[in-house]
C-alpha cells in the first residue's frame, strides 16, 4: 500500500448524537511532522477528529493523535477546538509554496540560501 | 515530485517494454458492490474501458462527480492537444508552431509582445525543448502547476462538487482546488491592484441546462500555458466550457484570450471528452516535494542507463 501524506479519511455520523460526525485518517506519509514543532509520526498513525456541531455558527473539533510506535497512549491535539461559520460568500485567500518566491523572501527576510539554477 | 519529470518518466517506462499502469487499469463501476477494502490510489480508466458502457440521459445542471481527463489523452505532455508543440512526423517551425494531421498549418497568433515572452521560457517538451538542466520551467522545482495548465498538461482526473453559491474543482496532479463562484457576482477588475493567483478568479453560469460557462482573470503571469512554454500577460482571459453530453460524457472547450500576447483569441482544448469515474473514485495524492526530486532523477537515470 502507497503511503499519502495527507493519508485517507473515513467519516461516519453517530445516530445517537445527531451533530456529531467523526472522521479517522489512516496512511500518512511518515516523513511529514505533526506540527511545526517537530513532533514525529509512524506510518501507523490514526487520527480522529471529531466535529461536534454547536449551533449555527459554532463547530468545535476534537483531534486525536494515536500513534503506538511513536507515543505510549493516545493524546489530543485539540480539544474542543473553536470553528465559527464564515459567510456564503467568503473567498480564502490563495496560500500556495513557490520555491521562487520563497527566494525573494529568503534575500528580504531570511538568510540568503544557495542557488542550483540561476535559470529559474 | 515535478509533474513533467512523472511525465518523461511514464514515457521512458512505457518505451523500456512495460508499463505500472497497465496492471492498475480498473473498468468503471457497474453498480455498488461490496469491497474487501476502501478503495486507494485509483488510476483513471483508459480509453477502452469506456467502448460499448451504457449511456444514460445527461441530469440536468449537474457536473458533479469525478472526471477522468486521461483517458482520450488529458496528458498534453509536449504542449495543449490543440496546439500541440510536436507530432512525430510533422513539420514545425522555430516556435512550436505546427501542421496539423491535415497538413494544414497552425500557427498560434503570437504578438510581438508574446513572441519574446515565448522565446524568454525554455521548456524541455515539445518542439522548442532544451536539455535538461537548460530549462527554467518553475514547475521542475515544485511552483505551482495553475490555471489552465492542469487543464492543459496533465489533466488526468479531477472532481467537480457543487454548492449553493459555488462549483469547487479539485484538481489531481496539481493538488489544487478552484473555486467558481456562481451567485452572480461579477469578474474583479484585474487592473485594480488586486494580487494575482495561481489559479485565477472564476465565475460561472448555466447558459442552458447542460451547458456551464466558466471565465477567469487575475491569473499570475508567472506560470505558463502549457509544457511547450506558452505564456501569459496577467491580463489573460479563459473561457471553459462544459458541455454535460450525457450520463457518462462531459466536453470541454477551454479559449485562451489575452490581446497583449496573442492577436485573437484561440482554443486550447475543442470539445475534450472527459469521462465520469464511479463515486467511491478515489483520487492519487499528487504532492510536489522538493526533497523527493533527488530520487526521482535517480530513478530516471537508472531507467535512461538501461535503455
Amino acid at each position: 500500500m502507497v503511503l499519502v501524506a495527507a493519508g485517507q479519511a473515513l467519516a461516519h455520523h453517530s445516530f445517537t448524537a445527531e451533530y456529531n460526525s467523526t472522521r479517522k485518517t489512516t496512511g500518512p506519509n511518515p516523513k511529514s511532522w505533526i506540527d511545526h514543532a517537530g513532533r514525529p509520526h509512524s506510518n501507523q498513525l490514526r487520527v480522529v477528529e471529531a466535529y461536534h456541531r454547536v449551533d449555527h455558527d459554532n463547530t468545535e473539533l476534537t483531534l486525536q493523535i494515536v500513534d503506538p510506535k511513536m507515543y505510549t497512549e493516545p493524546w489530543l491535539a485539540l480539544n474542543k477546538f473553536s470553528l465559527h461559520l464564515q459567510p456564503a460568500d467568503f473567498d480564502i485567500p490563495e496560500l500556495l509554496c513557490s520555491p521562487t518566491e520563497m527566494k525573494g523572501y529568503n534575500n528580504d527576510v531570511g538568510d540568503p540560501v544557495p542557488v542550483v539554477n540561476q535559470n529559474y | 515530485m515535478p509533474k513533467r519529470f512523472l511525465v518523461s518518466a511514464v514515457v521512458l517506462v512505457a518505451l523500456s517494454g512495460f508499463s505500472p499502469f497497465l496492471g492498475a487499469q480498473t473498468a468503471p463501476a457497474k453498480g455498488a458492490q461490496a469491497k474487501a477494502m476502501p478503495p486507494w490510489d485509483d488510476a483513471p480508466p483508459q480509453k477502452a474501458a469506456y467502448a460499448g458502457i451504457t449511456k444514460g440521459p445527461a441530469p440536468r445542471r449537474d457536473l458533479s462527480g469525478f472526471w477522468n481527463g486521461e483517458a482520450e489523452g488529458g496528458v498534453q505532455a509536449t504542449g495543449a492537444l490543440e496546439h500541440p508543440a510536436l507530432i512525430p512526423g510533422h513539420p514545425v517551425d522555430e516556435l512550436g508552431g505546427q501542421a496539423d494531421e491535415k497538413n494544414v498549418a497552425r500557427p498560434l497568433p503570437y504578438t510581438p509582445a508574446g513572441l519574446a515572452a515565448l522565446k524568454a521560457n525554455k521548456p524541455t517538451a515539445g518542439a522548442r525543448g532544451v536539455r535538461p538542466g537548460l530549462q527554467n520551467d518553475s514547475v521542475d522545482i515544485c511552483d505551482p502547476v495553475g490555471f489552465p495548465r492542469m487543464a492543459l498538461s496533465q489533466f488526468r482526473a479531477a472532481e467537480f462538487e457543487q454548492t449553493a453559491n459555488q462549483v469547487i474543482v479539485v484538481d489531481q496532479i496539481s493538488y489544487a482546488w478552484r473555486v467558481i463562484w456562481t451567485d452572480g457576482r461579477a469578474l474583479p477588475d484585474v487592473k485594480s491592484g488586486a494580487e494575482p493567483r495561481w489559479n485565477g478568479y472564476s465565475v460561472g453560469r448555466w447558459v442552458d441546462d447542460y451547458t456551464f460557462v466558466v471565465q477567469t482573470v487575475g491569473l499570475d503571469e508567472r506560470s505558463w500555458l502549457d509544457n511547450a512554454g506558452r505564456p501569459h500577460t496577467a491580463n489573460m482571459r479563459v473561457e471553459e466550457r462544459y458541455h454535460r453530453v450525457d450520463s457518462d460524457t462531459l466536453e470541454l472547450t477551454l479559449t485562451i484570450d489575452d490581446p497583449e500576447y496573442y492577436k485573437q483569441p484561440w482554443q486550447a482544448l475543442n470539445k475534450f471528452v472527459l469521462h465520469r469515474l464511479p463515486d467511491d473514485f478515489d483520487m492519487r495524492e499528487s504532492f510536489c516535494s522538493p526533497s523527493a526530486i533527488p530520487g526521482y532523477k535517480k530513478l530516471l537515470d537508472n531507467v535512461t542507463a538501461d535503455k
